[in-house]
């Protein structure tokens, strides 16, 4: 573990600089803003990694009971909302660039907005109630009936109507549009934002768990977590 | 709907079909609220005073023929939303308060209470359709093209809406300040189903058939019934 | 080298590439994320270690 954790830090900073300096930027875009490429779908893609391990991890609560569970599943979502923020902010940055305004409710901005609200209100239902039991078990239902209803906000809405958003990776030709360089930073990136996402996961489950045995809400010093 | 008094109508057989102990539920609630009209006369007046507003405001002819289905239905969905939001979520919320959770627990399992509370909701939608609807026509001088498309689109909407506001209903029974709790928690799962609802009210007032907008509204009310059926008994057991 | 000011060359031992493209100046963009990268890499160690040691006596 502890190996992989110092792999990262030479992984991550390779990344970075190759991501400003290997490539060509694309063509199609203004100036070097397809960089933004290397940053912003890492963040989306750890994202949507983050909010199904919640959804994985509340369905073991549910069949388990095992708290540890429950502290993961939240651990999942906070992370996770702090990987979506990123990037919302990320995709807004390119957008003003690209299309002179930074949010144009295009569907796909707004479908991700509304996954920061859904998971921003499972935090607040967490908040609000006060058994620590019981608050686990309503978290996972939440957590697993909007697992149920995600689809409709992220595939559905969006493809309904028409979006300015970029191919995606995974898109209609099932191919990898990208020169070799540009493909090698990419997947590199994907690593390495997965890797630290994994990381951050376990260092604020970790502390829920320590605050749980401890009782009372005091969080240890320094904690990622708030909520 | 028969206002029976019998001590209650779910004591029956442990045999008894989900179905029928949906029903009975579905039944108890009715009578309840008929009788105590609280869910009843706030949503109906919370609807009469947003028709007020919107017609005031609004009148037959502040809106341009072409723009009046597009601005119509919006704002009816709106209504409904709301309106929704005043009244479904009473349907556990009521019962912890009353303090009938723990007996209604005993009697039936958690997936049949909460089908009948939907039913339930769903008959009070319903209700609320049937009456704002027609007003908003009549009031907006709004046309509706084809109004068979446009009650399958208000039902398939309603059926998703009721069945999600029932589950999170029993989510926030039992949490602090239900009723903001239960906007925030409602409202993102919510959206992709007015979406396609406002989108189908649109074109059915147009006089098309909104075959998209009704398939993707039937599917959501599917996934969302499948989900809650599910999670029931984590959402509602202690 | 063309379309090159006549003040850079001076600064480009970055520009690997010997393309009119501001290379220097994603350089210093690079160079800031990699210190920005770098010390949330220290915090979270740091955090790493005092988590693990209340583990290990709470």
């Amino acid at each position: 573990m502890k190996v992989l954790k110092l792999l990262l830090l030479p992984a991550m900073g390779t990344t970075i600089a190759a991501a400003f300096l290997w490539p060509e930027p694309a063509a199609g875009f203004l100036g070097e803003s397809s960089r933004i490429v290397f940053f912003h779908v890492p963040c989306a893609w750890t994202a949507t990694v983050a909010f199904l391990i919640a959804a994985a991890y509340s369905a073991a609560f549910l069949l388990r009971g095992n708290p540890w569970h429950d502290d993961l599943a939240a651990a999942a979502v906070r992370v996770g909302i702090l990987f979506a923020a990123l990037a919302l902010v990320t995709g807004s940055l390119f957008a003003k660039i690209m299309w002179g305004s930074y949010w144009n409710w295009d569907p796909r901005e707004s479908s991700f907005l509304l996954l920061l609200f859904l998971y921003g209100a499972y935090l607040f239902l967490r908040t609000a109630i006060e058994d620590p039991a019981r608050r686990a078990r309503i978290a996972a239902a939440y957590a697993l009936f909007a697992a149920v209803l995600m689809p409709f906000l992220v595939f559905v809405a969006p493809r309904v109507t028409q979006s300015l958003h970029p191919q995606t990776v995974i898109n209609a030709e099932g191919k990898v549009l990208m020169d070799t360089p540009t493909k090698t930073v990419f997947f590199a990136a994907l690593v390495a934002f997965t890797g630290l996402f994994l990381w951050i996961l376990s260092l604020d489950a970790r502390s829920a768990r320590l605050a749980r045995r401890s009782g009372g809400n005091a969080r240890p010093a320094g904690s990622v977590a708030s909520v | 709907m028969p206002l029976e008094e019998s001590p209650s109508p779910l004591a029956r057989p442990a045999a008894a079909g989900f179905l029928s102990r949906a029903w009975s539920v579905c039944r108890k609630d009715a009578s309840q609220e008929l009788r105590r009209r609280i869910a009843v006369v706030s949503v109906l007046f919370f609807a009469a005073a947003s028709l007020t507003l919107a017609s005031f405001a609004i009148g037959p002819f502040g809106l341009a023929p072409d723009a009046r289905p597009t601005v119509c239905s919006a704002l009816l969905w709106v209504l409904l939303f709301f309106s929704a939001a005043t009244g479904l979520p009473r349907a556990f919320v009521r019962e912890e308060e009353s303090g009938t959770a723990l007996a209604l627990r005993l009697v039936a399992p958690a997936a049949a209470v909460g089908a009948g509370k939907a039913l339930f909701n769903f008959a009070l939608f319903g209700a609320i359709a049937a009456v704002t609807a027609p007003a908003f026509a009549l009031l907006l001088g709004w046309r509706i093209g084809a109004p068979l498309a446009f009650a399958a689109v208000l039902a398939a909407g309603g059926a998703g809406l009721s069945i999600v506001s029932t589950f999170l209903s029993a989510l926030v029974a039992r949490a602090t300040q239900k009723s903001v709790l239960f906007v925030i928690v409602s409202f993102p799962l919510v959206v992709p189903l007015l979406l396609p609802a406002i989108a189908g009210t649109i074109a059915a007032s147009r006089g098309e058939t909104p075959w998209l907008a009704l398939r993707v509204l039937v599917a959501y009310a599917g996934a969302a019934a499948c989900g809650a059926y599910m999670l029931a008994s984590a959402a509602w057991d202690e | 080298m063309p379309g090159r000011p006549e003040a850079l060359p001076a600064y480009d031992s970055l520009a690997f590439r010997g393309n009119d493209r501001p290379v220097s100046s994603l350089a210093f963009l690079a160079a800031v994320n990699l210190v920005i990268w770098v010390g949330l890499f220290a915090y979270l160690w740091r955090l790493d270690r005092r988590i693990s040691e209340r583990e290990r006596n709470p």
